[in-house]
């Protein structure tokens, strides 16, 4: 016998419930639970970027995603604030070192990622030896040797980059804030131009064959890669140790090894996982393509991007650790420690992010429509 | 609560005179054979694979193990094996291996939970007091699970021993869910130059919570952890730097040009979101602590300002402190020569 009941509402709609008093003369009161959407979350978010790709709000995107997880909303919006760059729904970042999937997990293995069978052919992303090149650089090809002195031999092919995605792709790249600077080195000796001082120039979409120790060298004092709080554990550290070195280069796969968007999907694992689920849309002719995969309207219309993998990736998190996707919880506390427990999952190398995108939830508490009961008082 | 496995008695120990260490040795990596044999061990338990709920994705590697040698026969024929293993939960195990067959002797707890598709890497690492060449730190397996939180494990022998630093109130007992390690990251360090290694270890307060606004990406802080007999601890937790330098002239003309634009491997940053307070140390701690890899001179830049000039650092000095100012963004350039493997740590607390 309950005295009282806390419930968190998981999706929208309603529930019937009947009390019946403890006391029997009192009779049992039926009454209808409605779950809303609130009028908002929080104080409205100020970013142009966001408006442009939201022009409703990014709220109601939020509500949608919401009543499908059933993660309330504000802890959705709370992890956008906690990974994004002020809510820019182009945010996009180049990971050379981390611990799987970064461009060190990739490209050292010299693998024809066309003939992945995870990626299949539509990942699209041509490298130097690849097998498909028109060069017939070959099976056979020897990265190392070929990237000495960082010139490419020039019968093979090198990552053109961002040239096989579509157009609207690459023009929301070139409008994100991150910028990579590289070198202009001497075409013929591969050697830093000194006439222009060695300084560095913004990469082109033009450019190709982009060495991953230039990208490294010119940049790490801006994104600190190298730092330990961003390249952590001794494999980690021991890739930035070879970069610093220079004695391993390739060709840096800046958008395979990049991750995008309000919740910084790492492509691969967007790939992996299907974000564009079995219906893709925006141009997308495979659901693996991951084409469009910047949180557009678009592509939320069409599985999400980001933002709905993510998402779903944090459900899959708190079923995990609590052993249930609707699982029965001892109070608020406990409820907030679990998703504590799937946040942290979700970005496990980081230490306190689930704390901290908790915290950021309660910038973001549900502005209520109305009063929870009618004017009036009972009916 | 450890798990104890009765196989233990299967297993001879009558050549403990004739065996050998890893930490000691080079190769811990173990033979295809062995490693069938340690993936033939994976506890059951762990091997739970959750069903991909509908239209989210497939599961393509579920579980992982990852092995060291802890110990091999005079003959190099492996003993005794560390593993780690991962599925929905993680554990470290120490197996007896023998004629082709694993066997777990005894396990950790299950260390972290909740993994989907997660590797682990694991290496047998020296902690010791060079003088006590036999404890059990000289020994220690260091693991960690796809790139996560580090852990550090003894072996007594008998049963193995969580030495990692926890985060204080971690964990959900009702929910099964174990502390956390606070060891995020876990660089084995001697810049005490006594007692057992130290180990540094990231706090991830840095561009994890870019505070976009002031246009910095601010570096993190670092924590070292001591052992205090019993396990490690943390001891210090604001530190700005541990770096370790060997010596790196610039020689080809790309690295001198690096060299001359303050870009390369000499370089290393401590950013921050506010103003710092005064009164920061830089110390250099220049090689082994028997006096051995020591470099012959060192030079630190702090925003272009000489901080430390080549002169002031030889084969004599051990240590170096100087007090100095840092700045909202600071660019610290490192140049070191000396004989191979010699050696400097450089740190700002």
């Amino acid at each position: 016998m309950q005295n009282a009941l806390v419930l968190q509402a998981t999706h929208l709609g309603t529930q019937q419930f009947a009390i019946t008093p403890n006391d029997k003369s009192i009779p049992p009161v039926n009454m209808t639970l409605s779950i809303e959407e609130p009028k908002s979350l929080g104080a409205s978010i100020n970013s142009a970027r966001l408006h442009r790709e939201f022009p409703d709000g990014l709220d109601s995107t939020l509500y949608a995603l919401a009543d499908d997880t059933g993660i309330p909303p504000q802890m959705i919006k709370g992890q956008v604030k906690t990974e994004g760059r002020g809510f820019d729904p182009l945010n996009w970042r180049y990971e050379p070192v981390n611990a799987s999937i970064g461009d060190f997990g990739y490209s050292t293995k010299a693998k024809d990622l066309r003939m992945d069978s995870r990626h299949g052919s539509s990942l699209r992303l041509p490298a130097i030896g690849d097998s498909a090149d028109p060069g017939n650089c070959g099976t056979n090809y020897d990265y190392k040797s070929h990237i000495d002195g960082r010139i490419p031999d020039t019968s093979c092919r090198g990552l053109p980059i961002g040239s096989t995605f579509s157009p609207q792709v690459m023009s929301d790249i070139a409008q994100t804030n991150f910028t990579i600077d590289i070198p202009n080195r001497d075409p013929k000796t591969g050697l830093v131009l000194t006439d222009g001082n060695g300084q560095p120039r913004p990469l082109r979409a033009s450019d190709r064959y982009v060495s991953v120790y230039d990208v490294f060298t010119y940049n790490d004092g801006v994104y600190h890669w190298s730092d330990p709080s961003n390249a952590k554990g001794a494999a980690a550290q021991a890739r930035v140790k070879l970069l610093k070195s220079g004695s391993v280069d390739f060709t840096a796969q800046l958008s395979l090894a990049a991750s995008y968007g309000l919740l910084q999907v790492m492509y691969a694992r967007a790939i992996d996982e299907g974000w564009a689920g079995s219906t893709p849309g925006c141009g997308a002719t495979n659901p693996k393509d991951p084409d469009n995969l910047f949180d557009t309207s678009c592509n939320l219309d069409h599985g999400g991007g980001s933002l709905g993998l993510g998402t779903r990736i944090t459900d899959g998190n708190f079923a995990n650790y609590a052993g249930s996707t609707n699982p029965t919880v001892n109070g608020e506390s406990d409820l907030e420690s679990l998703f504590d427990q799937a946040y942290q999952e979700y970005n496990r190398n980081k230490d306190g992010y689930g704390d901290h995108v908790i915290a950021n939830t309660k910038l973001y508490e549900p502005n209520p429509t109305g009063s929870i009961f009618n004017a009036g008082g009972q009916q | 609560m450890i798990r104890q496995f009765s196989l233990l008695a299967l297993i001879g120990f009558s050549l403990m005179g004739s065996l050998v260490l890893s930490a000691q040795n080079s190769d811990q990596t173990p033979t295809p054979a062995v490693m069938q044999a340690v993936e033939a061990a994976f506890p059951v338990s762990l091997r739970f694979v959750p069903a991909p709920p509908e239209g989210k994705g497939t599961l393509a590697q579920p579980y992982h193990s990852c092995a060291s040698v802890f110990r091999t026969m005079q003959n190099g024929t492996p003993d005794l094996i560390a593993a780690g293993y991962s599925g929905h939960g993680s554990e470290v195990a120490m197996l007896a291996y023998q004629q082709g067959e694993a066997h777990i002797i005894n396990a950790s707890p299950i260390l972290e939970k909740g993994l989907m598709d997660e590797g682990c890497e694991i290496n047998i690492v020296n902690l010791a007091d060079p003088k006590e060449p036999n404890w059990p730190l000289a020994n220690a397996i260091d693991v960690s699970f796809s790139g996560g939180p580090v852990w550090f494990l003894t072996w007594g022998g008998n049963e193995l021993q969580n030495i990692t630093a926890l985060v204080p109130g971690s964990g959900l007992p009702a929910y099964n869910i174990p502390p956390r390690s606070a060891m995020s990251s876990g660089d084995i360090v001697d810049i005490d130059h006594s007692g057992p290694m130290q180990i540094v270890g990231s706090n991830g307060d840095g561009d994890t919570f870019p505070q976009e606004e002031d246009g910095i990406s601010a570096t993190g802080t670092l924590t070292l952890f001591r052992f205090n007999g019993t396990t490690y601890a943390p001891a210090k937790r604001n530190l700005l730097e541990c770096e370790e330098y060997e010596p790196n002239l610039p020689k080809t003309p790309d690295e001198q040009t690096f060299y001359k634009g303050d870009i390369g491997p000499w370089m290393s940053y401590i950013d921050m979101h506010t103003p710092p307070a005064p009164g920061y140390q830089l110390k250099i701690i220049n090689g082994d602590r028997d006096g051995s890899n020591r470099v012959t001179s060192a030079k630190v830049d702090i925003n272009g300002v000489t901080i430390i000039s080549p002169t002031e650092v030889d084969q004599s000095v051990e240590t170096l402190t100087r007090t100095i100012q840092l700045q909202k963004q600071n660019k610290i350039k490192v140049t070191v020569d000396g004989p191979a493997k010699s050696h400097v740590y450089v740190t700002v607390e």
